[in-house]
């Protein structure tokens, strides 16, 4: 840390500053729907929506209240690993926090069968290949442990 | 980012972390300090124009009667402690390797007491002699100064 900022200095040089790191952990608590979320993505590799009880609308993720009407959403959905392109950027500046290799996209998905987007990552597809409207199918990690990475990134169908 | 399973393997948590990386400025006063410390091993109090207060580590503005710091007094290396704390058990950030003691020194010639580090030796204790332990690389930063051991 502090060998990094004085590293080629020499002895004399002044010093102004000092560097450091502040490493937050934290555990976010899944709660009920997240946690049979990630549990199907882990053990059946499936996308779970949930359907609200008064609109009918599939949110994804699934969470107990639908946010365009406010009534309970309780009916659970399976999606397809499927779906359709809405928007996407291409990243190309490094984040803190972040391992991704540049450049990396970073797209909404519409899965079929859900009503709201998805964000995810896509690969295996150059930036200047992308289309909005494009055909997209996950590609599952083979070591999944019940986060969002347990779903690699998004594909081309072709 | 790992996620938490109790017994039946039932998802709970998602455990991550963020990291912030940060360069902190150290200014004119405490970037003499350091420089001193780094260059030659030496600790370097701050004489108040006003009533003669020798701060360690030094500041610009003395905190007894708020006049400026006027000029730079070594002190040390021999200080004593006027207050400790014992750590037991690891921390995140923890500043060294548990277990060990936070120390309040009073360097010879000061008129403040300085944070710093202790091995937990049981000699480490209020009015116990200490004198610093220099790292052999230094880079200019507090943690040059390793820690505070009873002056042999």
């Amino acid at each position: 840390m502090v060998e990094e900022v004085n590293k080629g200095a020499g002895r004399r040089e002044p010093v102004t500053q000092v560097a450091g790191e502040l490493d937050l952990l934290f555990h976010y608590a899944y709660g009920e729907q997240y946690r049979r979320f990630y549990e199907e993505m882990r053990d059946n590799k499936r996308i779970m929506g949930i359907r609200c009880s008064k609109c009918g609308a599939v949110l994804l993720p699934p969470r107990p209240y639908c946010g365009f009407c406010f009534e309970p959403a309780d009916q659970w959905v399976e999606l397809a690993d499927e779906g359709t392109l809405i928007t996407y950027t291409v990243v190309h500046q490094p984040l803190t926090g972040r391992s991704l290799r540049l450049p990396f996209i970073y797209a909404f998905i519409a899965l079929d069968g859900a009503d709201v987007q998805f964000p995810h990552l896509l690969g295996e597809i150059e930036p200047d290949e992308v289309e909005v409207g494009m055909r997209v199918k996950a590609v599952w990690a083979e070591k999944r442990e019940g986060a969002l990475l347990d779903i690699k990134y998004f594909r081309p169908l072709r | 980012m790992h996620s938490g399973q109790s017994e039946e393997s039932e998802l709970t948590y998602l455990e991550g972390e963020i990291k912030c990386p940060y360069s902190w400025s150290t200014g004119e006063i405490a970037g003499a300090f350091l420089e001193s410390l780094r260059d030659r091993g030496t600790i370097l109090g701050a004489v108040c124009g006003g009533c003669g207060t020798v701060a360690v580590p030094p500041q610009s503005y003395c905190e007894a009667c708020g006049a400026s710091m006027k000029d730079w007094s070594e002190v040390g290396p021999t200080g004593v402690v006027m207050s400790w704390a014992r750590v037991t058990d690891h921390f995140q950030g923890a500043p060294a390797e548990a277990p060990f003691r936070f120390v309040l020194v009073r360097l010879a010639g000061a008129d403040t007491s300085m944070l710093h580090l202790a091995p937990d030796d049981e000699r480490i204790k209020i009015g116990a002699k200490v004198v610093p332990e220099f790292r052999e690389e230094r880079t200019g930063s507090i943690t040059d100064i390793k820690w505070f051991v009873p002056e042999s």
